[in-house]
């Protein structure tokens, strides 16, 4: 009987305890984490939502320097392949766009909160839908890894990046406006000017062959992709890091992951009429029959 | 009859099973549980945030991070003790190896609560062992041939919850199923040289307990990178279920007498306490230190009265990230005897040898997953009265050295 009014008065404290007790939604302590994971700090809901804002101006901002291509079948294809990797991605709790813009850089973008763009120059440059899946993967793991507000953070205030862009979103004096709008130019610079920390990319190489694997993807796309358009002169987005080096680093983390000479799908005849094609064939017939019910036209 | 039996052969300097039949009741810490946990010594009950906590303070489990979360433990554990001059002279060795699952754990966030569900075995012993002697004290020579088989084991499993209060505090519980299994054969034989006069004595015993294990704990964490654990458990045998038969014959007997029992005498456990601190300077050293209170208790289990002394065993431990791919983890613990004393003058003493011990594991990360390999080690000497009755008392040591592998998941 007392263990029974023990347990009732336990369950009445924990109902009748303010929410504000469970203050930091299930967030570690900081100085609890460890090294390995120190780098996968725990974000709230609300933090997500100020983030997904952030990146979506960043992406408004993107898109009026861009065109978009007018291909819709193409978007569709693209869309469809990058959602499929988001599928096995580590933030189930995004949802992510993937838009083709018409540039002549042999180039890819990303944007907090989960807005992908690639260049159709680089969709030319590609020979099957492995090499796309490895690029678009690379810029998930931007997404997923929070580089732009990690970096961004860095270089502004010391709380944690989510917290800077929560105070610049939240706040509502001018002076918040006017550091948010900074936060975005910030941002907008470091996709197409600066680019990330090399380590950063790196990581997101490291990253993307293993979502590749997890999505059936042959890791090695992204391999040949970086493998070829490092020797490409000139052409290459100048905000990638030496080539050399990020090919091997990659291979020693596929080999690391035992992931180097997995043979996957590579999907080139249907990449082919994909992207290839003037778009009077419609390639997503092919996913199709593969996915049933895959997409809607 | 058969009293008068073994009174005679324990005459013979033939071990009684009650002696022997313990894997090891009489440490508490004789298998380290958990993935980081078994690095550091066991010195964990401050940290606890992985599915090791649910084992060592499931108050830690609040504070676990990644969606979900899994660990699993293989080890292997081989177990020497020797008691040094028993028979003619000669040392008796008992060696026990066991290949076990030692523990399995997941972590599930359910809104503000953390559930777990764990899989743990703290205690496991398997011997199977064939030893001769060489006898000139009776028989006028004869040959004394142990044929031990041993097993004995303690399961745990069970469901785990925790709850954050604050950023501080948390609290956590876990209701462990408790089995513990044990089958045990003595088979001896005492034959003469001369093949004239022989004794054998064939002893059986199995039991079969199940019962309850709820570990409550509490973490706090007064100021920044400073963790305190503090948990309390029990064991409560619900049910026992316990076999004997013993067959001896010899040539001075007509038939072979035999003796076929059953009990449910249920074993008692004590009370256990555990403190610990664990100190976080930076994201790639952890140290850590647990005490741990083990009460006094008694109990009679096949007519034999089992006394245990209360315990005090410490833990220390660290952790250090060389970088974020790769961690080092290293510990001491202390193993002391929960039996009294042996003291010269008295009968039927339970064998009390204090242990110390060290472990050390390697661990490797990469982004969603850890395996790490290691071992400890652990020894002590100490006394025994390994033929019962008030035979004579003989030094005894005990050495016992565990290679784990584990891995875990989380995402």
């Amino acid at each position: 009987m007392k263990l029974v009014s023990l347990l009732f008065s336990i369950a009445l404290l924990y109902t009748l305890l303010p929410q504000t007790l469970f203050a930091a939604e299930n967030k570690a302590l900081d100085w609890r984490a460890r090294a390995p994971a120190v780098d996968r700090d725990s974000y709230s809901e609300s933090d997500t939502d100020e983030e997904l804002k952030f990146g979506r101006e960043i992406a408004a901002r993107l898109l009026g320097q861009y065109k978009l291509s007018g291909n819709e079948k193409l978007q569709k294809y693209v869309n469809l392949v990058g959602t499929t990797l988001t599928q096995n991605c580590s933030r189930p709790e995004l949802v992510f766009h993937f838009v083709v813009i018409e540039s002549g850089e042999i180039n890819a973008y990303s944007t907090p909160g989960g807005y992908v763009f690639v260049t159709t120059a680089v969709l030319e440059q590609m020979d099957n839908e492995a090499e796309l899946a490895g690029v678009l993967a690379h810029e998930i793991s931007h997404v997923t890894e929070r580089h732009i507000v990690k970096e961004l953070s860095l270089k502004g205030a010391e709380k944690s990046a989510v917290a800077s862009i929560s105070a610049l979103i939240g706040g509502a004096s001018k002076s918040a406006g006017i550091a948010f709008s900074q936060a975005v130019d910030k941002a907008v610079d470091m996709i197409l000017r600066d680019g990330y920390k090399k380590e950063d990319e790196m990581q997101a190489d490291a990253d993307a062959v293993l979502l590749c694997a997890f999505s059936a993807y042959d890791p090695s796309g992204l391999v040949t992709f970086l493998d070829k358009v490092g020797k490409i002169k000139g052409g290459v987005g100048k905000t990638y890091p030496v080539y050399d080096l990020r090919l091997a680093t990659l291979q020693r983390a596929m080999s690391d992951e035992g992931i180097a000479g997995v043979k996957l799908a590579l999907n080139t005849e249907r990449f082919t009429k994909a992207v290839k094609a003037d778009g009077s064939d419609n390639p997503l017939n092919l996913i199709r029959n593969v996915i049933p019910g895959g997409t809607n036209d | 009859m058969i009293r008068r039996y073994l009174q005679g052969a324990a005459m013979l300097a033939l071990f009684s099973l009650a002696t022997t039949s313990g894997a090891d009741e009489f440490h508490y810490n004789n298998i380290l549980i958990g993935d980081r946990a078994s690095g550091m010594g066991g010195a964990y009950t401050a940290v606890s945030d992985d599915p090791g906590g649910m084992y060592y303070n499931p108050a830690g489990i609040a504070y676990s991070t990644g969606k979900n979360l899994s660990a699993s433990v293989n080890a292997y554990s081989v177990s020497n003790r020797t008691y040094k001059g028993v028979i003619g002279g000669q040392d008796w060795t008992r060696t026990s190896s066991t290949l076990l699952p030692n523990f399995f754990g997941i972590i599930q966030p359910v809104g503000k609560l953390k559930l777990g569900f764990s899989y743990a075995v703290p205690d496991s012993n398997q011997e199977d062992q064939d030893q001769r002697f060489n006898r000139s004290d009776v028989f006028g020579g004869a040959t004394h041939t142990v044929n031990f088989n041993n097993k004995n084991d303690t399961n745990l499993f069970g469901p785990s919850a925790a709850v954050q209060l604050s950023d501080s505090l948390s609290i956590g519980a876990t209701l462990y199923v408790h089995k513990r299994s044990t089958e045990a054969i003595l088979n001896q034989s005492l034959v003469s040289n001369s093949g004239t006069s022989y004794t054998w004595v064939n002893g059986y015993t199995e039991s079969d307990e199940w019962g309850l294990k709820p570990i409550v704990g509490v973490m706090w964490a007064p100021m920044d990178k400073l963790s305190l654990g503090l948990t309390v458990s029990k064991t409560v045998v619900l049910s026992s279920d316990i076999l004997t038969q013993t067959t001896i014959s010899s040539d001075t007997a007509t038939l072979p007498a035999r003796t076929f029992d059953t009990y449910h005498d249920k074993r008692k456990y004590p009370y256990q306490v555990t403190a610990g601190v664990a100190f976080f300077p930076d994201s790639s050293l952890l140290l850590s230190g647990d005490v741990s209170y083990y009460s006094a208790y008694e109990y009679t289990f096949v007519n034999t009265l089992n006394k245990r002394e209360a315990v005090l065993n410490g833990a220390v431990g660290a952790e250090y990230y060389v970088n974020k791919n790769w961690a080092v983890r290293g510990g001491l613990f202390t193993d002391f005897a929960n039996t009294p004393a042996v003291v010269d003058g008295g009968t039927n003493q339970k064998e009390h040898i204090d242990m110390f011990g060290g472990s050390l594991t390697v661990s490797h990360f990469t982004k969603n997953t850890s395996i790490s390999c290691g071992g400890s080690y652990k020894f002590g000497n100490g006394k025994s009265q390994v033929l019962g009755g008030n035979n004579p008392i003989q030094d005894a040591s005990s050495n016992n050295w565990t290679m784990f592998v584990s891995s875990s998941y989380s995402y």
